[in-house]
């Protein structure tokens, strides 16, 4: 599974990333921690791929940050996903379901 | 692969949107990158170190002391400046920084040794300044469009037995017959002489057909064109039409020119108006003052009249083709129009057949020969430029193996090789750019005299050479050719 954990290709990376924040808005390590939670820990994101994914996005203007105090009171910096991070999702995972969609058949097949 | 096509029109508009409002934000973060680069590092510091102490006291919520707890934290981020470098490097304007970077170094290095710089520059603007120069020439040939309406649609009439030129008679038939031409001119060179205030002068012109200026697409700077119903029997259409430069220099540019009456050999002929400024007819090389009708040929050429004679080959035609329809389509027409004229007119028509030629240099009697030397000139002038980059290429190489301490010290630290040839692409790319940039400024002032340049002949012969954007293009991708050719020799070095 080390394989899985480190090369995740950027494009689900992404899609992992807008899901996450798709509830509420999360500072980085929330949005790691997000994501191990809703892929049932099989997905651990190294903060090396999450942080450039996050300012890639923030700079696409897919998703927005904001500086404001953490559950424990310390001052964190809060992704928050936009109006176009919110149509980029939909797309994503149409894009995503009909790539699976394609592969099982193709799987299934032989 | 793809879902149904209305599932996949609206993700396509989703994706047009977006990928506007991308370009915007993105823009917008360019300018944040690159103009706020401390407040932009400043808050990555600081994202990272509350990351640092959220994972910290996760793990002290665990049970682990602090100072265990923040090394843990620290594993878990895999390095604060090695994240800070993977977040850099997907920046907006990275790019653009690395290149900030490298010119400046390149500019410095060059700066330090401002002989070797100064011949590099030097050799450079006289090997791409010739070739733009003669590039020039073989743009006026070959790519400029005469100044007329949809250029693109005229065609020259080639005969394949008497070169550029036709008979009358068989002018007359093949407009009657074409199915695909919307249009035919016929038209002639002509001298004539003209008496103005200083005396008699010769002249030369053109004699027109009455649908010359109309089938071309000119409109008159002055006063009005001949037409069709101007030119309708021979003799009886005394009109003459003015060059622009023939209106500035022998009339002084009098504004009442039109409806005037001048004197062409010796016969009174009234001024309709003037052509517009540029327009010399359809000949690259030949600038003419004065067009007349056709039918006043016996009088302009008195004693010659041949608008009967089917074996007179006189006169040169241009066609305009209808819309949607191909040269070749044109050219098979009129070959079975002349199969037709040769059987009906064996003795002038036998083996008569057309060719069909881009306009400009009297089809391919001038405008084979003209190419192929032009053509030969810009060959010997890269021969030239390649030289000069096989000197600058040593030159360089020599320097390069004198920086064998500083490259090597850069290696040591870490720079790839990749960004070793890079730094070396962009100084000999900074030298070729500037040489190209004077070497265009010296074809410009050479290509202005010889556009000024009257041949010392009794024939008005001007090419008009001047460099437009096709000679800059040329020019510009002449120059970042040169300096990768002349920096490979060195960088493939460095490689080895």
């Amino acid at each position: 599974m080390g394989k899985t954990k480190t090369d995740l290709l950027r494009g689900t990376l992404d899609l992992l990333i807008l899901k996450a924040l798709s509830l509420e808005p999360l500072h980085g390590v929330g949005v790691s921690r997000r994501v191990a939670q809703i892929t049932q820990g099989a997905f651990q994101v190294s903060f090396g791929s999450l942080f450039p994914s996050l300012h890639r996005m923030e700079e696409k203007g897919w998703v927005e940050a904001e500086w404001r105090a953490s559950e424990n009171n310390r001052r964190a910096k809060y992704y928050r996903l936009t109006s176009s991070g919110r149509a980029q999702l939909k797309v994503e995972e149409q894009e995503w379901s009909q790539m699976v969609k394609i592969m099982t058949s193709a799987v299934e097949s032989a | 692969m793809e879902p149904d096509g209305q599932d996949h029109d609206v993700g396509g508009g989703i994706r047009l949107n977006q990928v506007g409002r991308i370009m915007q934000t993105r823009i917008v973060s360019l300018f944040r990158n690159v103009l706020h680069k401390r407040r932009v590092e400043q808050a990555l510091d600081e994202e990272l170190e509350s990351s640092v102490e959220l994972l910290t006291e996760e793990k002290m919520a665990d049970g682990c002391s602090q100072s265990e707890a923040r090394r843990q934290a620290l594993i878990e981020l895999g390095g604060v400046e090695q994240v800070k470098e993977e977040v850099r490097a997907v920046r907006v304007g990275r790019l653009l920084e690395d290149l900030a970077r490298d010119l400046r170094f390149a500019f410095r290095t060059l700066a330090n040794s401002p002989g070797f710089t100064a011949v590099a520059v030097l050799s450079l603007a006289l090997g791409i300044g010739v070739n733009a120069l003669v590039f020039s020439v073989v743009n006026a040939f070959l790519f400029r469009p005469l100044p007329v309406d949809r250029p693109d649609q005229l065609v020259f009439l080639e005969n394949k037995t008497y070169g550029s030129s036709q008979s009358f008679p068989n002018y007359k038939d093949l407009r009657h017959r074409n199915r695909t031409l919307a249009g035919l001119v016929a038209y002639r060179m002509s001298p004539t002489e003209l008496e103005t205030s200083t005396g008699a002068n010769r002249i030369w012109g053109y004699l027109a057909t009455g649908n010359y200026f109309d089938l071309l697409g000119v409109n008159p700077a002055l006063g009005r064109f001949f037409h069709e119903g101007d030119d309708l029997h021979p003799g009886a259409s005394p009109y003459a039409v003015l060059s622009y430069d023939a209106w500035q220099s022998r009339f002084a540019a009098d504004p009442e020119i039109a409806g005037k009456t001048i004197r062409i050999n010796r016969l009174p002929y009234t001024v309709l108006g003037v052509a517009p400024r540029g327009f010399h007819g359809t000949e690259l090389y030949y600038w003419p003052e004065v067009w007349v009708p056709m039918m006043m040929q016996p009088q302009i050429e008195v004693g010659n009249p041949w608008f009967d004679d089917r074996g007179a080959w006189n006169i040169s035609v241009i066609g305009r083709l209808k819309p949607d329809v191909s040269p070749a389509q044109a050219e098979a027409d009129l070959n079975t129009i002349a199969a037709e004229l040769a059987r009906e007119y064996p003795v002038e028509n036998s083996g008569l057949a057309f060719r069909l030629a881009k306009p400009g240099l009297m089809g391919n009697t001038i405008g084979s020969p003209a190419k192929a030397f032009t053509l030969g000139v810009l060959l010997l002038a890269a021969l030239v430029l390649l030289a000069a980059c096989a000197n600058l290429a040593s030159l360089l190489t020599a320097r390069t193996t004198g920086r064998q301490r500083e490259l090597a010290i850069r290696l040591a630290i870490g720079a790839g090789r990749g960004r070793l040839i890079r730094q070396m692409l962009t100084e000999a790319l900074m030298l070729s750019i500037a040489g190209g940039a004077m070497g265009f400024v010296l074809a410009w002032s050479l290509s202005g005299a010889l556009s000024s340049w009257h041949a010392p002949l009794d024939f008005p012969v001007q090419l008009n050479v001047d460099p437009d954007w096709r000679v800059l293009c040329f020019a510009c991708a002449t120059s970042i050719l040169a300096g990768i050719l002349f920096a490979s020799i060195p960088a493939w070095r460095c490689e080895n």
